[in-house]
């Protein structure tokens, strides 16, 4: 095989090959990029007023450093759910699906969580979700201090999550 | 012997004077009015008797929040929001000075927490804070009438305005220490403002409208909307008290009976004040109520309105009390027939 030949097969297995990894460099740039905007977009968005702290400062650490006391696993979410579509009475505000789009949502201003939106699963965590679920929000979240018990708060952060895992996301602990 | 036998009679003598006594304190106290009672609720238009006896008795009111779909209009339906299933809920009766104790259960079927906000209680939320109740659950709480007067009770869970638009009111009253004076008839009426999404008189079940209700634009405004139907009824020569509340949650009503003229009126509840004398119209506005009385001299149908008067006619807030009896030509008679041949 002449030299001409080989630095044609050279040419051939490298071009692609180099473009193959131009493109990725662009992708993971543009992905890099996409979540910067989407940072920015909720630092900036109306909703970010929303996506304020909800427990009061002299609290928030204490708050944040609770431990989720309900393992998770098919028979606790199975309750959740239970707890979420009954007495807690969240699917008339949060949807079934935990979209914020339940019947009574438009009432709301703002309107209520949608879980599974990932800038707000991201900037959660399970302590605090388990101190609102407590004692509700000034944007008309009851407050569920006497009405549940901590273990089915605690399996209702479990249910919560689960509805950011299944929009692709991880949980913050 | 003898002696073991007169220490048993003593004995026995001590326990028979305990009994009494206990029963004498027992009778005792109830005579002194701390008597325990359940207090008597009716269904609009009715109203529980005047309460013939001192304030201060321990009075428990039982109250079950529900949902439940009901009449709006002819071949309309609506799911109400009620407290003990109908709109307005009960008419809840004590007297100044009673300890009540109030508990409040949610179905098991609501979809929704309910609680209570009673306009005559002295405290956190008028009773809310200690009644938000989820489905199949109960809470309670005591206060102490202290303010006689005529008082909406309302659900007071968020999002609130939902809750009072979809029929969750009533009336309380706190009769006076001397009782308010004898009348002949006593009714109970409730106005409310309701939004559906379709327009008014479009059939079938419908939901609630919250961008109509954040626009104060009725679809239907009603007296009683889900209570007993039927007219109110009166013989000539009665004087007919009604309490006349509104649950809103949007407009003031202008209450007015057609062919009427209120003898008295206690504006805005306020017994204890002056009552006002010969009113045409009393304003009722939302989360009030008024107490109005007249005597009926002439036999008719007489229309309750809120003469806002679209309301009445185009809406629906309309009321008849039927008043029989014979005709008094003195105060009133027709001097010509509006007859087919009139005018001709």
């Amino acid at each position: 095989m002449n030299i001409k030949v080989r630095l044609s097969f050279a040419a051939i297995l490298v071009i692609p090959l180099y473009l193959t990894f131009l493109a990725l460099q662009t992708d993971i740039a543009q992905a890099a990029d996409e979540h910067e905007a989407d940072h920015k977009a909720l630092e900036s968005s109306p909703e970010h007023e929303t996506y304020e702290v909800k427990v009061p400062e002299s609290k928030l650490s204490e708050v944040k450093a609770l431990k989720n006391v309900v393992a998770l696993n098919k028979k606790s979410l199975s309750e959740a759910k239970a707890v979420y579509t009954g007495k807690g009475t969240c699917f008339n505000c949060h949807g079934e699906k935990g979209r914020g789009d339940g019947e009574l949502a438009s009432s709301f201003e703002p309107p209520p969580r949608n879980f599974t939106i990932p800038g707000w699963q991201k900037v959660r965590s399970d302590g605090e979700l388990f101190w609102v679920i407590t004692n509700g929000t000034d944007h008309g979240m009851p407050g569920f201090g006497d009405m549940l018990s901590d273990e089915e708060k605690w399996s209702l952060v479990n249910y919560i999550r689960n509805f950011g895992k299944h929009s692709g996301l991880a949980s913050k602990k | 012997m003898q002696l073991k036998e007169e220490e048993k009679m003593a004995k026995k003598m001590k326990l028979a004077v305990l009994v009494l006594i206990g029963l004498l304190v027992g009778f005792g106290l109830n005579n002194n009015g701390y008597a325990n009672e359940t207090a008597q609720l009716t269904t609009a238009p009715e109203v529980p008797p005047a309460l013939n006896r001192a304030g201060g008795a321990q009075v428990t009111v039982e109250l079950e929040t529900t949902e439940k779909k009901g009449a709006l209009a002819e071949g309309v339906e609506y799911t109400y929001w009620t407290f003990n299933g109908t709109v307005p809920g009960p008419f809840v009766r004590v007297k100044e000075g009673d300890t009540v104790t109030f508990n409040l259960k949610n179905s098991k079927d609501s979809k929704n927490i309910h609680s209570i906000d009673i306009h005559a209680v002295t405290g956190p939320g008028g009773g809310a804070k200690a009644t938000q109740t989820p489905p199949g659950g109960k809470t309670a709480f005591q206060w102490k009438a202290i303010n006689p007067g005529i008082y909406i009770y309302h659900c007071a869970t968020a999002h609130i305005p939902t809750h009072i638009a979809n029929g969750m009111y009533g009336l309380l009253l706190v009769e006076p220490a001397n009782g308010l004076p004898k009348v002949d008839k006593e009714y109970y009426v409730v106005q409310g403002d309701f939004y559906t999404k379709g327009k008014t008189g479009a059939k079938g079940l419908q939901a609630f409208d919250v961008e109509k209700a954040r626009a104060e634009q009725p679809t239907y405004v009603k007296f009683n909307a889900m209570a007993t139907p039927g007219n109110l009824k009166a013989n000539v020569g009665e004087t007919v008290r009604l309490y006349v509340g509104n649950g809103g949650p949007n407009l003031t009503s202008s209450f007015h009976v057609i062919g009427e003229i209120f003898d008295t009126v206690y504006q805005l509840g306020a017994v204890g004040s002056e009552p006002a004398k010969n009113v045409q119209t009393t304003v009722v506005p939302p989360g009030g109520a008024a107490i109005v009385e007249f005597k009926v001299d002439v036999p008719a149908a007489y229309i309750l309105v809120d003469h806002a008067i679209f309301r009445a006619i185009d809406k629906g807030a309309v009321g008849i009390l039927e008043v029989t009896g014979n005709e008094n030509p003195d105060v009133y008679k027709a001097l010509k027939s509006g007859g087919a041949d009139a005018g001709h």
